[in-house]
């Protein structure tokens, strides 16, 4: 499904560029669930943006269901991410002065659909991840806990392919962070591709399979 | 911010402009008292020998002179003599009081700004046959009759002499004008002149001027018949005088470009500073929102669905606070009118200030306009940047 070929970024800062990834080759099927692990500034993040189309390549090609995702128009891009992807941050990112349903409806309604539509589908995601009761608190009404489990019904209210999440668990605490992953867990046996990045081993131990990245470089793609 | 500083802004600009309009309709209501080109004429002293003739004469009017600038001079519209007996003790059975006596020539009514509550005006029979008619002002109805009695066909004795009432008449000017106005009794200069030994004289003439002349023009022209028929110094400017409304007038016309003039230059001041406002504010908004922006990027919008939402925003707010704006300054200058009236506030020169509404919705469009056109540029440098670029920024 996700397949890479040499991809290669590097960030210019002033005369000289950091090259940060240095070639990667990584294919994921469809279904997987993937976690990326490595040192701090190995590289992880960029390449998660990278596939998220947050942020462009330099040399190399990225695939999506062989559909090459290069020099993509800012539209072009817009609608990919809405159609194929669901990303889950860190710091949540979740708008402040909406509720946990209008959060959760957001992608939808990039997808045109109607406000009504679009609120029964949210609740039935934030159901998913049981809070169907807090619909309408605002984030700063819930937990860290219960933030990341609306942003994670935000990622899948568009039905995406791909979930990626860039250190899903890295603000949470351990019994909190268990409850996110087996949120995870739980969508992927639902068909839904996921790629993890984390700091957490116990963490990354319950995806089919870890990557570990090294200074822009893959060295091991163990299972 | 932006919702204070466009309320503020369209509220000072509304506030300015009404009580410019309040000043303006005060001192035009000044004028109403006569038409708008009317011209005063009288006389004194000479103040230089001429022909042989020693300074210090007095110069009175007469009927030769009235006749010659009716018929000889062009550009005038109506002329009518005014021979008055000013403050004359006027009887009717037990009552009495003291009122101006004005004679004058059925034109009068023509130029005067009156309104007929009785019977008629002074006719040009009442004039030709010297009748002994008069019209009285409402104050002196008032004054010397009881409310339901009946008016016309009375007579009133005006220093001995009976004179028959044929019309009641109102003043349409305002305050002291109206007064003076309706304080006097008015008949036919020439019953004046027969009954109140004037002889020839017909004291001071009133002139209105045609369209299209100009009074300064009038002035010359009447100066030079008078200055021949008395034998005149033609430079002398004490032997007659002359005040013509248009001249007044054309005074306060520039008074009042000045005030508009300024008034304008205020409001566009604030409509500027405004705009310059908004742009700043519009710019730091989008700032602090360039997260959510990222956010909003990642989950699917186009960068033209994020200028449309900046622009959305920015319109709604202008729009709500302007309007807010618009009307707190309408309510402000409208409640200022009434309690200076019922304050029985009387300054002459500020009456029934009021916003002239197109000016200010001109006004309120132009704040709006501006503040899209400032969140324009910013919205669409948000909307290009890349979406990690966005996600980063705190
Ligand atoms: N916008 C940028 N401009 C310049 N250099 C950058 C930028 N973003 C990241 N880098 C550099 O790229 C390298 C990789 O960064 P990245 O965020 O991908 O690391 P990471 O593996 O996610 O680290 P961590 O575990 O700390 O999150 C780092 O050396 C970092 O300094
Ligand atoms: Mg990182």
């Amino acid at each position: 499904m996700i397949s890479l070929r040499n991809l290669k970024k590097s960030y210019i800062n002033g005369a000289n560029a950091v090259h940060v990834l240095k070639g990667i080759d990584l294919e994921i099927a469809k279904g997987e669930m993937v976690s990326i692990i490595g040192p701090s500034g190995s590289g992880k993040s960029t390449l998660l943006n990278v596939l998220g189309i947050l942020d462009n390549y330099d040399e190399g090609e990225y695939y999506i269901d062989d559909v090459l995702i290069k020099d993509l128009s800012a539209n072009q891009g817009a609608y990919y991410r809405n159609q194929f992807l669901g990303f889950v941050f860190q710091s949540f990112n979740l708008l402040p002065f909406k509720n946990a349903m209008e959060n959760v409806a957001l992608p939808l309604y990039y997808r045109k659909i109607k406000r009504k539509e679009r609120n029964e589908i949210a609740k039935h995601y934030l159901e998913q991840v049981g809070l169907a009761d807090r619909w309408h608190h605002l984030p700063s009404e819930l937990s860290g806990g219960q933030n990341q489990r609306v942003a994670i019904a935000r990622a899948m209210a568009n039905k995406p392919k791909l979930i990626l999440a860039d250190e899903p668990t890295g603000a949470l605490d351990s019994k909190t962070s268990e409850e996110i992953v087996s949120l995870f867990k739980k969508l992927n046996q639902e068909g839904i591709t996921i790629v993890v990045v984390t700091h957490d081993m116990h963490v990354a131990e319950q995806a089919n399979r870890i990557i570990r990245i090294n200074d822009g470089i893959i060295d091991h793609a163990g299972y | 911010m932006i919702a204070i500083l466009v309320s503020w802004g369209i509220f000072m600009l509304v506030f300015l402009l009404g009580a410019g309009k309040g000043l303006q309709n005060g001192v035009e209501r000044q004028f109403q008292g006569f038409a708008k080109n009317t011209m005063w004429i009288w006389t004194w002293k000479t103040a230089m020998a001429y022909n042989g003739l020693p300074p210090g004469r007095v110069i009175n009017l007469d009927l030769d002179d009235y006749q010659q600038i009716k018929t000889k001079l062009k550009g005038i519209e109506e002329i009518t003599p005014r021979l008055g007996l000013w403050g004359t003790l006027v009887n009717r059975k037990e009552k009495n009081g003291s009122y101006n006596v004005l004679g004058i020539d059925a034109s009068y009514f023509k130029i005067a700004q009156l309104e007929l509550l009785q019977g008629r005006y002074i006719n040009e029979s009442d004039v030709k046959e010297k009748k002994k008619t008069i019209v009285i002002g409402k104050i002196v109805a008032e004054n010397l009759f009881k409310p339901d009695e009946e008016i016309l066909g009375q007579y009133l004795n005006i220093k001995g002499v009976y004179f028959k009432i044929v019309g009641v008449f109102a003043s349409k000017s305002f305050g002291e004008e109206a007064k003076d106005d309706e304080e006097a009794i008015f008949l036919s200069y020439s019953a004046v002149q027969q009954s109140f030994n004037f002889g020839n004289r017909i004291g001071n003439l009133i002139v209105s001027i045609a369209d299209g002349y100009d009074s300064e023009d009038i002035k010359i022209e009447i100066k030079k018949v008078l200055n021949a028929n008395h034998r005149i110094h033609p430079d002398d400017d004490m032997a007659i005088g002359a005040w013509s409304s248009q001249a007044q007038f054309k005074i306060f016309n520039g008074l009042f470009m000045g005030i508009n003039g300024f008034i304008i230059f205020v409001a566009l001041g604030t409509i500027f500073a405004g705009m310059i406002a908004i742009s700043v504010i519009m710019m730091i908004t989008v700032k602090e929102r360039t997260r959510e922006i990222g956010v909003r990027k990642a989950l699917g919008a186009t960068p033209s669905s994020i200028v449309l939402l900046i622009m959305q925003e920015a319109l709604f707010i202008n729009i709500i606070s302007g309007i807010f704006g618009l009307i707190a300054g309408v309510f402000l200058i409208d409640k200022l009118g009434q309690v200076l009236e019922t304050m029985g506030f009387e300054n002459e020169y500020f009456y029934n200030p009021e916003v002239d509404l197109s000016v200010a919705v001109a006004a309120l469009f132009a704040l709006i306009l501006s503040g899209l056109l400032a969140g324009l540029f910013p919205a669409i440098n948000a909307a290009k940047i890349k979406p990690i670029e966005a996600l980063r920024a705190d």
